[in-house]
């Protein structure tokens, strides 16, 4: 028997929409590893959490569970799912929930803790952690109980390139003691061998293939002449990083600045680090809204940061976009920051329209997935056309079709003399930004100079 | 309506009952003005409703309401404080009975407020000729409570549409496909 049988689903979020799964077959055995790809928003998120059965709608169709199937769960927005306040008590949820003898506890949380590779304190409070350790921790979480299904939205982009390369050593043991994974993942590629179906979800159905639609790459900056415009225009600095020290109040140094670090009108750079590196920290100090950080040594359009003081010059995307959206539907969310700054209103339906969004106009913003919000957060903050752009990983959840609009409009910013700075946890090629900063080994520098070189030998 | 009844709104119901007690007591408002408890109450049991959308929500919210008020000795009246906020709820949910469907959302809410307040008054009213009062002051007083209630009644049911709509766009209720306009 399947561990897991799906047929003829038929599953929607609204009478008066199209369903988003459609007829949709699917059967998981023991020890084999299936990689859901898809366009952005197509229902791939759902078709993990209709399997996981904590969906509360109805659907149609027939799902055939084995008696013993025990199913575990990490969802692409890990702060989703956290219950508890330390590292210890949210690994042990689900030992206390299934009646574990507390002695036999501590051993098996710093197991599952080393298993993915979070070398840290079980007292440790989530709080602190990053997205990406969150991610882990939550794999934690459900490895602990030892489910013969695990289900994975998105792991590719939540984790750096080490936390993918141990997660694929996990994986690997994993399938080898039988137990079966489903994962969502737009990169399967990351994963190489260890994918034994590879399906793409198209118009409600799986279909055998990975998702590879055509999309020209027309993003490629033109250095050159992006310094000959940056020098025409002398270079107006927007941001200045002086030397310092980024640490929490009596907490350890996050890490060193021990250059100046500039970045002008007309210029994309890229803040490159690990996950728990200090990437979204720094980004929200520049944005003058980090809490327990002292005063640091930044300017940011001449003035030291504080919350409120920009107005629409300064925009920042946050890491987790259901953070920043509030309103009913999506125009009104772009509507929003244009009314209060009395900006004119059609630019949120003329941006709708440039990436090609009309369709979700009237859609609840809270109901989309994790990569429309990202990029309708995104695309409301680019209605401003603000003078500084923080944008925390704004590729996160996208597909490559959507990445690309991303990129359109962040060039067309960058046109416009937006300064940009996004952060990522994935080298950046400098032939898609002007400068790359990086956070490593305890240091934030920037490596454009050394990399140029590098391109150039 | 629906006809069945689950968890989700067993759990929603008690979660109404408790927030207005507790804010009833927290607040302890001495406004002075007549009235001013049939807007937290107005705007709970509509809310109760429009979440819950299941004959008898409101009555099984008032009663719990006024369970948990009298337990916690909040507000005047000792175990008449049932009465304070079951009558509303049980005029509230008869009323329902007959207009539920029948006008928008709005409207629906405003007569509801209204008809809860009518009860409110009501008790007032009985309770004021049980004392001794005469009928004439006991009428002007009834119609002077009404009409201070009402006012707050009002104010809360044009809220309530707006709250769920919100809860809606959430996904927060169940009731998925409903338009709350």
């Amino acid at each position: 028997m399947n561990l897991i049988e799906l047929k003829g689903i038929h599953f929607g979020y609204d009478t008066h929409q199209v369903a988003i799964l459609d007829d949709l077959h699917l059967s998981v055995n023991h020890g084999e590893c299936h990689c859901i790809s898809g366009a952005t928003g197509c229902g791939k998120s759902s078709l993990l959490h209709l399997i996981a059965g904590e969906l509360s709608r109805p659907f149609e169709g027939e799902m055939i569970r084995h008696p013993a199937l025990m199913v575990g769960l990490v969802m692409q927005d890990p702060n989703v799912q956290v219950l508890r306040q330390s590292v210890g008590a949210e690994i042990a949820f689900a030992l206390e929930n299934l009646g574990t003898p507390s002695v036999k506890m501590l051993e098996k949380v710093q197991q599952a803790l080393r298993r993915v590779g979070l070398y840290i304190s079980i007292d440790t409070p989530v709080d602190v952690l990053s997205l990406g350790q969150k991610y882990r921790l939550m794999l934690a979480a459900q490895l602990v109980f030892e489910p013969n299904l695990l289900l994975l939205d998105e792991p590719w982009t939540q984790l750096d390139n080490h936390g993918v390369q141990e997660l694929y050593f996990v994986l690997k043991s994993l399938l080898s003691d039988g137990v079966a994974i489903v994962m969502v993942e737009h990169h399967p590629q990351a994963f190489g061998t260890l994918i034994s179906h590879l399906w793409q979800l198209e118009q409600g159905k799986l279909v055998a293939g990975l998702y590879l639609p055509s999309v020209p790459r027309e993003h490629k900056l033109n250095v050159t002449a992006a310094k000959a415009t940056t020098s025409e225009s002398c270079a107006e600095e927007r941001v200045r990083i002086s030397p310092h020290r980024f640490q929490f109040t009596g907490r350890e140094t996050l890490f060193r600045c021990a250059n100046t670090l500039s970045l002008a009108a007309g210029e994309i750079v890229a803040l490159v680090g690990d996950n728990g590196s200090g990437k979204s920290s720094l980004l929200k100090a520049l944005a003058g809204i980090q809490a327990d950080i002292g005063q640091l040594p930044f300017s940011v359009l001449g003035k030291r940061p504080k919350l409120g003081i920009y107005g629409p010059n300064l925009s920042l995307l946050l890491q987790r976009p259901n953070r920043q959206l509030f309103e009913q539907t999506v125009l009104t969310e772009m509507q929003f920051s244009l009314r209060r700054f009395k900006l004119p209103l059609t630019r949120a339906e003329q941006m709708l329209a440039q990436l090609s969004l009309m369709g979700l106009a009237a859609a609840s913003p809270h109901k989309l997935s994790y990569g429309q919000q990202h990029i309708i957060a995104l695309a409301s903050l680019a209605c401003l056309t603000p003078k500084v752009l923080l944008l925390d990983d704004p590729f996160a959840g996208l597909d490559s079709v959507h990445c690309e609009k991303v990129w359109q409009l962040l060039l067309q910013l960058r046109q416009q003399g937006c300064a940009i700075l996004l952060s990522s946890h994935r080298e950046m090629s400098l032939d898609d930004v002007d400068r790359v900063w990086h956070i490593e080994s305890g240091f934030l520098l920037d490596r454009s100079e050394s990399m140029e070189q590098s391109y150039a030998g | 309506m629906k006809s069945h009844f689950e968890l989700e709104d067993a759990l929603f119901i008690g979660f109404c009952a408790t927030l207005l007690v507790v804010l009833k007591s927290m607040l302890r408002l001495k406004l002075g003005l007549s009235g001013h408890s049939m807007f937290l109450m107005t705007f709970f049991y509509l809310l109760c409703y429009g979440a819950v959308g299941r004959v008898g929500c409101i009555t099984a919210c008032g009663l719990l309401a006024g369970i948990v008020a009298m337990m916690l000795s909040v507000g005047k009246g000792g175990p008449l404080i049932l009465l304070k906020f079951g009558l509303p709820a049980v005029a509230m949910d008869l009323t329902l009975l007959m207009i539920a469907g029948v006008f928008k959302l709005r409207w629906q809410c405003v007569i509801v407020a209204l008809i809860g307040c009518l009860a409110w008054a009501s008790k007032g009213w009985v309770e004021n000729m049980l004392a001794g009062m005469t009928h004439q002051i006991a009428l002007t007083k009834f119609a002077l409570n009404f009409l201070q209630g009402g006012v707050f009644a009002i104010g809360a049911a044009l809220i309530v549409p707006t709250v769920l709509r919100r809860l809606q766009s959430h996904d927060l209720l169940q009731d998925h496909h409903k338009q709350y306009k």
